[in-house]
């Protein structure tokens, strides 16, 4: 039987595994009722075409951009924001993605963060094992201008790992794909130094930072 | 409160419904609003009705059919999800080159979307899939106020950025037929501006193998650089019987390149597309020789 | 300082949030917010008549704009604004001049409401001539729609942007301009050092080349984004701006206020580039806040961002006369910048772009003539390198030019030309702490490792499967690897100030108008300050900037606050422990040579306190002091000779490619980044800086481009229309920040992008002997240079029509580039649904 809503009406929607009743009018999206009516910021409008990712939620545990759902469409599928990400881990602590985000300092400005931790977040959910280059992929559709890939990545493979209870004393991920960079400045200015020493041409002041 | 300019959303929860509603004044039907939602944000240009099908079973199905003689007809639902074809053990297992396509387009969060339906329908240039469903030599069913039809993807899109779909009808499924053992998929991408680019150009090879290695079918189909997908049978054609290290693939390739006719856009111009045209042409169909005989 | 736990729960403070519904957030405006929403210009350049009357009185409406009724509802008196030239109206009056110029706006509670109300209102546009190219702009030429061909050389009527000079405004007052009344001359910034047109007369070689870059967007995810609240004496502007003290001199000029009734304050920003210095939309956000007297916001959707500034789009003819072993001994520059429909910043980024074509080189006669043009295209401003990467991609290419005539190494070239200690600069300054031999060094060794053709492909680089790209095996691809040597100057002269303030808890809060946008600024002002104090990081907060409470600082920008900010942060602590060490000479009765303030303590005798227990004992309430930074110099207006920068930020870059000859698309495999850094306070910051300044060279080097549509219009106004390098674009990028504890700090956030697009078209280069001369290398204009090159003419098969292409330099004949066709259209289609 078709069902013919009348906008005026509230609508249920699953938020964080709490209901909750809006009122979005036809063209509203998702986007649009969890930051007018729900006060969940952490979604953020950076293209609302859909291909930044930074107003990426989960429905039904899969990424999808707010800013194109209509709340309309939502139906019974359970949204999962960032800010209920940390519900899914022991209470009161970060989900482990978050927490490898924080190690890496996988982040610049942070505009961009929530999104690619929820899309990490359901890659590792339905593949523990994801590849590298799997990670890339899906992480592909999630754009940070500040430039932060590099960390990011070293960020959910540490998660990955700490994921699957390799690392599961929290230590940072030394197997960086990025040919071992550190994850303080020391190691490369080391190196530098070395090859200028190498040359025999030592400029001043190249020795490695404390 | 401004009460005017509303959109209306209705639910239907069968595809008798869903034709009906359909069929009131100023209906649009509603899958993946992953384009729709364009309009929805523009003022201008928001649709009064939407019919939203997701709740209709038929359209959200995949089957695969299988005949006495043998052969199978993969039938994909017009509301299944880009994430949900390329997932599809049936998808992945008969049409490997269908369930690729499907897992390369946009990104996660659009595929976890956008629908079969949708790409076909939206008549978009750009889009990868129905390059390779021509290919496939797929077939849309229609179902509207008269009835049932089903078109060849061949004769789908009968203008650029247009359908054959009349008003009142809709696309309920893709019909793909499975291919024989021994065929070969194809799909080569250039992206011009990033990795996560749409396509500048598609090129999708079908490619049917004797035991020996000849290839007994062929069917290419060029697009994203063309108005809609298009193909050239009879240049197709030209690599029956050949084999391993056949020197048709070139002879093709510049036969797609003389007789496309490629779109200027913000990816490239025209005239490059077209040399593009050459070179992927090609480049697919040693790719399938090479597979071929495996 | 921002927690990380912010930053991965999506709580970190931004303007944006909170304010799209009814909930407060961190800035609350109080009751009564109204949105505006803007009615932006379909057509570049045209006359306007706005009828608001069919939107008034709807419901919801609180109120409907055009720019006639604003300026009408403040008094009459023209509205205008711009940072050096005060030529740009919150809302277009008369004119409009690009196409996405704002022409209206409605004030609604509920946004919708005031989208339903701009859908009423109806624009008349009556077309002028368009002016798109900054040459024609100048000559008096003018463009015909869709294409790109200068149709005629006659000034024509209609053609002169501004009629009517902008008056000066009193952010910049000390920038002087040449330009000419009646003309789209923006300004025009000259360098003379020594003699060039005779010492290229002598020389035994010279050269003369031609670069391009294009526009870009600089893609800050957060849009712009201001809330302005009146009150009766007073306005307060919330703005997500890099610029509060600019913004508030800007504003107050703007409404006739003292500075100190305008306040600007700003959270945390989700992204800038350059994009958000000076005012852009607090403007319209003050005017329509004093006119209703009811807080306003306006916040900008993607496409408006688009079209509120740009990167400048260059042309650059360099002539340079060399010895037979490369030695530089003369130059001449003459540089057209487009600085679009409103002059912003460009008169100063001219001055950046001028004394950036001398390059790291060491030039006795250098002669550079730069010109910045209005055009009908959406403003161009501040981004990330100032006119560096634009200048760098120019001297660089030419380097490898004139390496390859010679028939000499790029590197000889570099090598027998480079600014040592004791050189004079483009602009005379005696150098010191200069490190190119260092940099060269790190550039030319970095990549060195590993087999070019047909070698695997470096762990960890973009793979040639991914995504199904067509890419043929790398095996099948040419390789090369190219490096590229740069300069950039920071704003000088610049004025910073800093207050600490000292609890009783031992607490510190650092007062500062520096604004954070993820470039990790605040932890660098707390590192030093704790270092300076000796006291833990965790003792110590930062402000955001609020021109009420915390203290001036010229900007946030050019890579100065570690310097600039972190000077008057060190002075400010600095003075605490002065003043610490006479507060507990006085208690203690002890001289104050007897007296140790450091490391937390103070020691006066015997007795010692620590920093919060002498506030205590003191009943001090609290401790305050101040600290400032200033730095000297400036540029001769008529020679361009003088101090140019403070410091000057020096890098290298090292790129190796994979060139596919049949497609012409270039794939970078791995980056190296090496920067004089001097001393790093913070490693981890400073080197994700430098990976996110190779990432955005990237883009400019590969794809990113804003071009013109078939209607005149910016044809990118959507990020899927304008890509973005993403996580498959990732090269492998290593970094080496050299410089060690004892040396000077040096500005990082921007010195790493200029090497970027150079090292990649050198690496073209060297993969397959074309120098490439425009950016971006798209695949379509690589494919039509290798064909233009006779090299390639056998290897690529050459039916079929012409390629559109555009200039590029090659080795093995003198084919002449051809000349770009409007080959490109704007369209509408989207990525794939």
């Amino acid at each position: 039987m078709t069902v013919d809503r009348d906008p005026r009406l509230p609508l249920c929607l699953v938020v964080n595994d709490d209901e909750v009743e809006v009122r979005p009018r036809g063209h509203h999206t998702l986007l649009d009722v969890l930051r007018r009516e729900l006060d969940l910021v952490g979604a953020r409008p950076g293209c609302t075409v859909g291909a930044c990712g930074s107003c990426t939620v989960l429905l039904d545990d899969e990424p999808v951009s707010s800013c194109l759902l209509p709340a309309q469409l939502v139906g019974t599928r359970h949204v999962r924001t960032i800010e209920g990400l940390e519900s899914l881990a022991v209470p009161g602590s970060l989900h482990p993605v978050q927490q490898a985000f924080i190690d890496h300092t996988a982040f610049q400005c942070s505009y961009c963060t929530p999104g690619f931790i929820l899309t990490a977040t359901a890659l590792l959910t339905r593949e523990p094992d994801a590849s590298r280059e799997r990670i890339q992929a899906e992480l592909a559709g999630n754009l940070c201008r500040c430039g932060s890939y590099v960390k990011i990545m070293d960020a959910v493979l540490d998660a990955r790992d700490r994921l699957r209870g390799h690392h599961d004393d929290g230590s940072p991920y030394d197997g960086s794909p990025y040919g071992g960079a550190p994850h303080n400045g020391t190691a490369d200015q080391q190196t530098a130094d070395q090859r200028v020493a190498d040359r025999g041409t030592p400029d001043r002041g190249t020795v490695a930072q404390p | 409160m401004s009460t005017g300019n509303g959109t209306r959303w209705v639910h239907p929860t069968s595809l008798g419904e869903a034709l009906a509603e359909l069929a009131v004044p100023g209906s649009r039907p509603a899958a993946g609003c992953t384009q729709l939602a364009f309009a929805l944000a523009d003022p201008r240009r928001r649709p009064d009705r939407l019919v939203a099908l997701g709740g209709v079973p038929e359209l959200s199905a995949v089957q695969r059919m299988s005949w006495a003689d043998g052969r199978g007809t993969l039938v994909l639902g017009s509301a299944v999800t880009h994430a949900r074809a390329a997932a599809d053990p049936q998808v992945r297992e008969a049409v490997p080159v269908l369930a690729d396509v499907f897992s390369r387009v946009g990104n996660v969060r659009v595929r976890a979307m956008a629908t079969v339906g949708g790409v076909l329908a939206g008549a978009v240039y750009a889009w990868d899939p129905p390059t390779v469903l021509r290919a496939l030599g797929a077939r849309a069913r229609l179902d509207g106020p008269n009835g049932r039809r089903t078109v060849p993807l061949d004769d789908f899109y009968p203008d650029p950025g247009r359908t054959v779909i009349d008003a009142g009808e809709l696309l309920t499924s893709v019909e793909i037929d499975v291919p024989p053992p021994r065929t070969v998929g194809r799909y080569l991408t250039l992206k011009t501006r990033s990795a996560e680019d749409s396509s500048c150009l598609g090129v999708a090879a079908v490619l049917g193998f004797d035991p020996s290695g000849r290839c007994v079918r062929a069917r290419l189909a060029v697009g994203s650089a063309t108005p809609a997908p298009v193909g050239f049978p009879e240049l197709d054609a030209l690599l029956l019987g050949e084999g391993p290290g056949s020197s048709s693939a070139k002879a093709v390739a510049d036969g797609y390149a003389e007789r496309v006719t490629c779109v200027d856009d913000l990816r490239a111009g025209a005239a490059y597309r077209v040399e593009m045209v050459r070179v992927l042409v090609r480049r697919a169909i040693t790719a399938a020789f090479e597979d071929g005989p495996a | 300082m921002s927690d990380p736990r912010a930053k991965v729960t999506g709580r970190l403070p931004l303007l944006g949030d909170g304010l799209d519904g009814t909930a407060g957030g961190a800035a609350d405006p109080g009751p009564g917010l109204l949105h505006a929403r803007l009615l932006t210009a379909d057509v570049a350049h045209a006359r306007l008549a706005v009828d608001t009357t069919p939107a008034r009185g709807l419901p919801g409406v609180t109120a409907v704009f055009s720019g006639r009724e604003l300026e009408a509802a403040l008094g009459g008196r023209p509205l205008r604004f711009g940072p050096v030239l005060r030529d740009q109206p919150p809302l277009a009056v008369e004119r409009v001049r690009y196409a996405g110029e704002p022409v209206a706006v409605a004030l609604a509670a509920d946004p919708d409401d005031a989208d339903e109300a701009l859908r009423r209102i109806t624009v008349t546009y009556d077309p002028l001539p368009l002016v798109t190219d900054p040459i024609a702009a100048l000559t008096g030429a003018t463009t015909d729609v869709g294409t790109s061909a200068v149709t005629g050389t006659s000034a024509v009527a209609g053609t002169v942007l501004h009629p009517r000079d902008g008056a000066p405004s009193a952010a910049f007052p000390e920038i002087r301009l040449r330009r000419g009344a009646g003309t789209n001359l923006v300004n025009h910034f000259v360098i003379r050092k020594g003699d060039a047109p005779g010492a290229l007369a002598r020389a035994e070689h010279v050269f003369t080349d031609t670069f391009t870059t294009p526009a870009m967007h600089h893609a800050a995810l957060e849009n712009h984004v201001a809330v302005a609240v009146p009150d009766a004496q007073r306005i307060v502007v919330w703005s997500a701006t890099q610029t509060p003290y600019k913004v508030r001199v800007q504003l107050a000029e703007l409404l006739g206020l003292p500075l100190d009734r305008v306040v600007v304050r700003t959270l945390h920003l989700g992204g800038a580039f350059g994009a958000k210095c000076y005012a852009k939309i607090e403007p319209l956000a003050a005017c329509l806040a004093r006119v209703t007297g009811r807080p306003v916001r306006v916040c900008l959707d993607r496409a408006q961002t688009f079209t509120t500034i740009t990167r400048h789009a260059t042309r650059a003819t360099i002539e340079t006369g060399v010895r037979a072993d490369g030695r530089i001994t003369a130059r001449r520059v003459t540089a057209w910048f487009d600085a679009g429909a409103y002059a912003d910043i460009s008169p100063r980024v001219i001055k950046n772009g001028a004394y950036g074509y001398g390059g790291p080189y060491d030039i006795a006669d250098i002669w550079v003539d730069v010109y910045a043009a209005y055009t009908n295209r959406p403003p161009a401003g501040a981004f990330r390198g100032y006119a560096s990467p634009q200048a760098a991609f120019a001297y660089e290419g030419q380097t490898e030019l004139i390496a390859r005539r010679l028939g000499v190494p790029a590197s000889q070239v570099r090598r027998v030309n480079l600014l040592r200690d004791g050189s004079r600069n483009v602009t005379g300054e005696t150098m010191t702490d200069c490190h190119y031999d260092t940099l060269l060094d790190v550039a030319e060794h970095a990549l060195a490792d590993g087999a070019l053709a047909g070698g695997a492909l470096p762990d960890g680089a973009p793979d040639a499967g991914l995504g199904g790209d067509a890419d043929p095996p790398v095996g099948q691809c040419l390789r090369g690897r190219g490096v590229a040597l740069t300069v950039k100057g920071t704003n000088t002269p610049s004025v910073s100030q800093a207050a600490v303030l000292l609890n009783r808890d031992g607490s510190l809060q650092i007062l500062t108008s520096t604004v954070e946008m993820g470039q990790g600024a605040h932890l660098a002002l707390t590192r030093l300050a704790a270092e300076a104090l000796g006291i833990e990081e965790r003792m110590i907060s930062v402000s955001l900037p609020d021109t009420d409470t915390t203290p001036y600082d010229q900007q946030t920008s050019s890579s100065r606050s570690t310097i600039a900010m972190g000077g008057a942060v060190r002075d400010a602590c600095a003075n605490l422990l002065g003043l610490l060490t006479r507060l507990a000479a006085d208690h203690c009765g002890v001289p104050a040579e007897q007296v140790r303030a450091g490391g937390g303590q103070v020691r006066a005798g015997a007795t010692s306190y620590g920093y919060g227990e002498l506030v205590t004992v003191l009943r001090a309430g609290q401790l305050r002091c101040e600290g400032a930074y200033a730095s000297q110099g400036g540029l001769d207006h008529e020679t361009g000779q003088g101090i140019a920068s403070s410091r000057w930020h020096q890098a290298s870059g090292s790129a190796e490619v994979t060139v596919d000859v049949e497609t012409g698309r270039v794939r970078v495999l791995r980056y190296h980044a090496a920067v004089w850094a001097g001393r790093v306070v913070n490693p981890v910051e400073a080197r994700m800086q430098v990976e996110g300044a190779v990432l955005l060279g990237l883009g400019s080097a590969l794809g990113e481009e804003l071009g013109l549509g078939p209607d005149g219009g910016q044809a990118q106004r959507t990020l899927l229309d304008y890509r973005l390098p993403a996580l498959t674009d990732l090269p492998v990028i290593t970094v080496d920040l050299l410089g060690g504890p004892d040396d000077e700090i040096h500005g990082l956030g921007e010195t790493a992008v200029p090497p970027v697009a150079p090292a990649v078209a050198a690496a073209v280069a060297d993969a397959t002997g074309v120098v490439i001369t425009d950016l971006p290398l798209r695949p379509d204009r690589v494919l039509a240079a290798l064909r233009a090159s006779r090299g390639f003419a056998a290897a690529v098969p050459t039916s079929g029509a012409a390629v559109p292409t555009s200039g590029a330099a090659v080795f093995r004949d003198d084919v002449h580039p051809l000349q770009l066709p409007a080959a490109q259209r704007a369209e509408h289609e989207r990525t794939p649904r």
